[in-house]
């Protein structure tokens, strides 16, 4: 049976409320500003609550509420961008994280340097992160901000764990280009030259530990 | 277990994501204790990680947002209490409709299955299909629509109606579940407060699929499920044709058992009705 409503606001504040900061800390990187903030993180905790009495009390509260922002951001960006940007930004992604290889030769020679990262400034990192495709923003926010482990991520943004790895990979890429981008405009850093270093080795990677795994349990 | 440099990409990213097991660790360390060249790599990563890291560590929760919250929950559970009072009133009240409704209440009091397992997997593959959707196609005029979804699932069907005027349906778009065609109606439900809820209505050919998941409520002979994937709520029904109904929203669940519940499922086919075996049955 449903508990009463003044024992479920007490539990509920008890256990769920202690995350708060945590929430408030993703949806202000989520969202970039306060305001959309703090409505993103009120309509999560409202729904966290009228749904606590399907909560399993013994599993991850801090990655249920998780699971209730990411599905509420995505769908406020899916109400924002109706329609074929969605279907755009869905296929990009599905484009990105199909394969487990990625060919950036291109990107890999815009390596940020040590010139790069002494000259960015927050708030350039945090403009990189909201240029980025939700899917691989909520993959950099849950691992980099939230210290997610890849397992909970995956339950969380309800993908494998393969495209958790991918969507890191990616969204990390995506960042470092931003900033370089940023950092050129701002004559911090100079175009790609010859002076840049470049790992050959970034070229074709492959980012997936499970094939990675699998090919050397075979091979022992 | 020695490495290769090609290996060492998904290597160093897990590691810096305290992602690897002891023996994977120890092998990437031996390699970059070896190799310039990874070693630089996983030195700029780290430094990069780091750097990002520190840069996007964000504020807390401003004070003034605690109490905002605080307030807003006292305010929802204020608003559970008046609808559970307004619902033992209902129940106390004479008149055709009150059996309805008083019905409707015997569903919610219903005891709670433990559930069969953790997953309610068609409710959460429809809660969770968000991303990746087709754009929604918009069509005024209803009989286009169910004629549009009778080609395209080509089963005779027809959109439900609601008795609730402040459910508007908005369009639709093709979809899947379980690997099986499906049509998903968006509706948008208004309330007070302008508050307002999406709900959406994937219909399909179910049989042999299982729809079952959290709560079993069983209704004048007919059973529906009652479920809360990924913090949604969700209705599902199966009707004696073999079209499933998975109603998905970010609407209170009872809010949305109402709607179901108060929909023309009954007039659309007169053996599966609901609520009409529902009334027949309380009178």
């Amino acid at each position: 049976m449903f508990s009463r409503p003044k024992k479920k606001r007490t539990e509920f504040e008890a256990t769920a409320l202690v995350h708060l900061d945590a929430l408030y800390g993703a949806a202000h990187r989520l969202t970039r500003n306060p305001r959309d903030a703090e409505d993103l993180v009120q309509e999560t905790v409202l729904r966290a609550y009228r749904f606590w009495d399907g909560f399993q009390k013994d599993s991850n509260c801090k990655a249920w509420l998780f699971k209730i922002l990411t599905n509420t951001f995505i769908n406020h960006y899916q109400k924002q961008k109706r329609g074929r940007e969605v279907l755009g930004a869905a296929m990009a992604e599905q484009e990105a994280t199909d394969g487990v290889l990625f060919h950036e030769q291109a990107e890999s020679q815009r390596d940020p340097e040590d010139l790069l990262l002494n000259h960015t400034v927050s708030e350039d990192v945090v403009r990189a992160l909201t240029s980025l495709s939700p899917e691989f923003r909520l993959a950099v926010v849950l691992c980099d901000i939230e210290g997610f482990s890849y397992k909970e991520i995956a339950e969380i943004m309800e993908c494998p764990v393969g495209t958790v790895m991918s969507r890191l990979y990616r969204g990390r890429r995506l960042l470092k280009e931003s900033l370089y981008d940023f950092a050129v405009a701002q004559g911090v850093v100079k175009r790609p030259g010859d002076e840049v270093t470049h790992d050959s080795a970034d070229a074709g990677d492959t980012i997936d530990l499970d094939a990675y795994r699998k090919r050397r349990a075979n091979t022992t | 277990m020695a490495i290769h440099c090609s290996e060492t990409a998904p290597l160093v990213q897990s590691c810096l994501d305290g992602e690897l097991t002891d023996a994977e660790e120890r092998a990437l360390c031996d390699h970059v204790s070896q190799c310039g060249v990874c070693r630089k790599r996983m030195s700029r990563e780290e430094r990069f990680r780091d750097a990002i890291r520190e840069h996007l560590a964000p504020p807390s929760a401003p004070d003034r947002f605690h109490e905002q919250l605080t307030h807003a929950l006292a305010e929802e559970e204020r608003a559970e209490v008046r609808a559970r009072r307004h619902a033992q009133l209902s129940w106390a009240l004479p008149g055709a409709a009150t059996v309805a409704a008083a019905v409707a209440l015997l569903v919610f009091a219903t005891d709670r299955l433990a559930p069969a397992n953790d997953q309610a997997p068609l409710t959460h593959e429809a809660a969770s299909r968000v991303i990746g959707s087709s754009p929604v196609v918009v069509q005024e005029d209803h009989r286009d629509m169910s004629r549009s979804l009778n080609d395209y699932l080509r089963v005779p069907i027809r959109p439900p109606r609601f008795s609730d005027d402040n459910v508007e349906l908005y369009g639709w778009r093709p979809s899947h579940l379980h690997g099986r065609q499906a049509a998903e109606l968006v509706y948008r439900v208004f309330r007070s407060e302008g508050r307002q809820y999406t709900m959406r209505l994937h219909l399909l050919e179910s049989s042999n699929i299982d729809l079952r998941s959290q709560d079993r409520r069983e209704i004048g002979g007919q059973t529906i499920w009652v479920d809360s994937p990924l913090g949604m709520s969700s209705v599902t029904y199966q009707d004696r044709q073999g079209i499933g109904y998975v109603f998905i929203s970010d609407m209170p669940q009872h809010d949305l058992v109402d709607l179901v519940l108060g929909s023309d499922l009954a007039q659309t086919h007169d053996d599966d009705s609901i609520r009409g075996r529902t009334a027949s049955q309380g009178q």
